[in-house]
């Protein structure tokens, strides 16, 4: 029986992690270190424009009664400076609000390109980029620490707690030291890279099931392949939300650690 | 009566921004992770250098006792001050 | 001796799943009587603040146990 419909496959079902390695597009060396440009690389830097070019167009000509252009940018940043940085850092909060909204705005635009049509990989659903967004942040906040209250006050404060026993010092040092300057980074790399990377999966799984499905020549199997597609139309609202989610998250926990290392107090 | 209620209206929640309950959580499992990965690796080292059993579950647990410790000095004081 | 029936596999990931169940309801309780509590009294919700930390935390642990201990019996 002749198939009715013609179906062809980006990728093959089930997915895995190989559906995370993308092709060089170009490879050089420099210094001995391979650098490999991909389309994750492309999108990344796709993003980085369309940011600049977004702000750089809101602070052109900027007016008493903004127009719209500037409204936008000033909406964008004052979410951000008023409900991040003020909220939780305070009034000193508010010259970090440019990096916040930077990281926040990043983070977004490479999660949201996960259920954009034509890219559909966000560049975060591999390791290195929240690794490196992560190792910004807790540079940032161990700096900030230093910078305020001197390096041996500032270690001090974080690996003795006040209100422990002497004895119990050996215990809860080592707890303490991995807990903030480990596990903070870690955590924070790790919860952005495992949402966006189980997201994409997920999303992989339906459509890729769905139209390995509708290719069958059992007929019942065509008919469930509209429920696979069905969910899939569903999950792609959800990892939406998710994706806006975990930028939010990201920033909120880094403007929490920076309120932490300024504030110091247990 | 005015004691409970008057606590709870003057309550000066400065130092808690928005999700301060989401940062208390996570950092709740994050030092209790830290105390299991931290004593529960001093165990296993315990284990392959003497080449005994029992470090790993005995450091395990220890990192998970001191952990719950720190987060009952740090959290469960908070409103009592 | 036949063997009549036996489980094949991985043993852990089983324990795993059975061990996760029990500290699963107990976050579920401690929460849900957290904000019952609070819907109860609204005055109470900062005083009961530290028991909801402290709870929170020592169910934690249980659950973690259950991650780690299902890595140290797997091998």
């Amino acid at each position: 029986m002749e198939k009715a419909v013609r179906v062809s496959l980006a990728a093959e079902f089930p997915p895995g992690l190989k559906d995370f390695d993308y092709a060089p597009l170009a490879d050089f060396h420099v210094f001995g270190v391979e650098f490999a440009i991909t389309k994750l690389t492309l999108l990344t830097w796709i993003a980085i424009a369309g940011i600049s070019i977004f702000f750089l167009l809101a602070v052109r000509k900027p007016q008493l009664v903004p127009g719209r252009m500037q409204w936008m940018g000033e909406s964008a940043y004052g979410f951000i400076r008023d409900g991040m940085a003020r909220q939780v850092i305070g009034e000193a909060g508010v010259r970090f609000a440019p990096y916040l909204t930077t990281l926040f705005l990043f983070i977004v635009a490479n999660n949201i390109y996960g259920v954009i049509p034509l890219a559909q990989i966000s560049p975060t659903a591999k390791i290195s980029l929240p690794v490196a967004l992560a190792l910004i942040s807790f540079v940032l906040f161990n700096w900030i620490g230093i910078r305020q209250h001197g390096a041996a006050t500032y270690f001090r404060n974080i690996l003795f707690p006040p209100g422990v026993p002497i004895w119990l010092y050996p215990l809860l040092t080592p707890i303490e030291f991995f807990s903030t300057l480990v596990v903070r980074p870690v955590t924070l790399a790790v919860r952005l890279f495992a949402n966006m990377f189980a997201g994409h999966l997920l999303l992989l799984v339906f459509i890729l099931g769905g139209a390995t499905l509708l290719a069958s020549d059992n007929f019942l199997f065509k008919g469930f392949s509209f429920f696979s597609f069905l969910l899939a139309i569903v999950l792609s609202l959800f990892e939406f939300a998710v994706q806006l989610v975990q930028a939010y998250v990201f920033t909120i926990l880094t403007a929490s650690y920076l309120q932490g290392a300024l504030a110091q107090q247990h | 009566m005015c004691d409970i209620v008057c606590l709870a209206m003057a309550d000066d929640q400065s130092n808690r921004g928005p999700e301060w309950g989401m940062s208390t959580g996570w950092a709740i499992v994050g030092t209790l992770i830290s105390g299991m990965l931290v004593w529960g690796g001093i165990g296993w080292l315990i284990d392959w250098w003497f080449n005994v059993s029992f470090g790993l579950p005995i450091g395990l647990v220890l990192g998970a006792a001191g952990a719950i410790f720190l987060v009952v000095k740090r959290y469960a004081n908070l409103s009592s001050e | 001796m036949t063997e009549l029936a036996a489980v094949q596999g991985s043993l852990a990931a089983i324990g795993y799943g059975l061990a996760a169940i029990g500290p699963g309801v107990g976050i579920g309780l401690i929460f849900a009587a957290y904000i019952q509590a609070s819907a109860r009294q609204p005055a109470s919700a900062r005083l009961n603040l530290p028991w909801l930390f402290l709870g929170f935390a020592l169910i934690e642990a249980l659950a973690l146990f259950g991650i780690a201990f299902g890595f140290v019996w797997a091998g």
